[in-house]
């Protein structure tokens, strides 16, 4: 190929009428080294393009890592025996947790029922009685919560009560104009 | 497609997805986790894969539209990164000759073209596609394409020769 051809290419190159084929052939005229000087001035954008593309995921690690993961593609395929398996664990894992944290509670609590009883600070009959009137606040608690909710019967009642209330004043304009003589009152009362 | 294929027929193009991640991101790590997370979406699509006229394009649009997730979420931006990065990897090859220096002056150009000229600089210029698998993945009329290939290529050029003009005034 000679240099006239190659002006050309560039020319064509830049308007961007080149093919693949030719475009090739720039890059590898460039790469050599008996570049013409007044052509020097367009190699680095080549050489750029020729370096680019040599790039690659050059990491070892993120190699690895892509294997891996396409290694946990294969075992989803294959062994789907592994999942459910996986899953129990889970659950159980769960529970078992769940029951130590119970656990923990009832001991710290009994130890600390114990500690009580041990530092003799209350004798146990005074413990009894305690529990024993904590118990019984704790139903008058209960009742008296009970004792709300009929209350809040009572509300409902109230409520009830308004409704009539418009029914009479219903009748009170009826009144009033069947006799309209009475209507007096309702004024002198304001 | 099973595994076998899944190897042989998109683990390949694993460079290719990574410079076209690393070129929309600018940033090697995103790029690198990007590659991964096209093949897993790959892998998710694999009974459907076989009814892709080309798997590479396939990959390629996947790459573009996960990047631009990527860059959307972005919450600051990674410039001032890149730039400390590039001026540390500078120092690092500090006694350079003049060539590479300017070779490094064709990668400030690309970085200052508008971003879609840029995406078809790169998959024309460096990864040597057709225009028609260009305007497949980029998603754009083959003749606009050929426009602003045009445009991108003179205009890095011109970016070079005012360099080197501003470089002769300076000694």
């Amino acid at each position: 190929m000679n240099i006239k051809e190659i002006e050309q290419l560039i020319e064509r190159y830049y308007e961007g009428e080149t093919t693949l084929a030719e475009e090739t052939l720039l890059k590898e005229f460039f790469s050599g080294d008996d570049v013409p000087e007044y052509l020097r001035q367009h190699q680095p954008i080549f050489r750029y393009f020729a370096d680019e593309v040599s790039r690659t995921l050059n990491n070892e690690e993120q190699e690895k890592v892509l294997l891996r993961r396409i290694g946990q593609f294969e075992k989803e395929v294959s062994g789907s025996g592994m999942q459910p398996v996986q899953k129990r664990m889970y659950y159980l894992s769960g529970i078992a947790a769940g029951l130590l944290i119970l656990f923990g509670l009832v001991f710290t609590f009994k130890n600390e029922l114990s500690k009580r009883n041990h530092a003799g600070l209350v004798n146990p009959s005074t413990e009894v009685a305690y529990t024993q009137t904590k118990q019984a606040l704790l139903l008058v608690s209960v009742g008296l919560n009970t004792g709300f909710d009929a209350v809040q019967r009572l509300n409902t009642l109230n409520n009830a009560m308004g409704q009539i209330q418009k029914i009479n004043k219903f009748y009170n304009y009826q009144n009033q104009f069947i006799n309209p003589e009475r209507m007096q009152d309702p004024s002198t009362n304001k | 497609m099973n595994l076998q294929d899944f190897n042989t027929k998109v683990y390949p193009l694993k460079d290719k997805i990574f410079r076209f991640a690393k070129r929309m991101l600018d940033q090697t790590e995103e790029a690198e986790d990007l590659v991964q997370e096209v093949f897993i979406r790959m892998w998710k699509i694999r009974e459907k894969l076989d009814e892709y006229r080309s798997l590479e394009a396939l990959a390629m649009v996947t790459t573009k539209n996960l990047c631009l997730d990527k860059l959307k979420t972005r919450k600051f931006p990674v410039e001032s990164f890149n730039d400390q990065r590039q001026f540390i990897e500078r120092i690092a090859e500090e006694p350079r000759s003049d060539h590479s220096d300017l070779i490094t002056g064709v990668k400030e150009a690309m970085n200052s073209l508008p971003e879609q000229s840029r995406l078809i600089v790169h998959l024309r210029d460096i990864e040597g596609y057709e225009f028609g698998e260009i305007s497949e993945i980029l998603g754009m009329q083959e003749n606009a394409i050929r426009v602003a290939l045009s445009r991108a290529r003179q205009r890095i050029r011109e970016i070079l020769v005012n360099s080197r003009n501003h470089e002769y005034q300076r000694n």
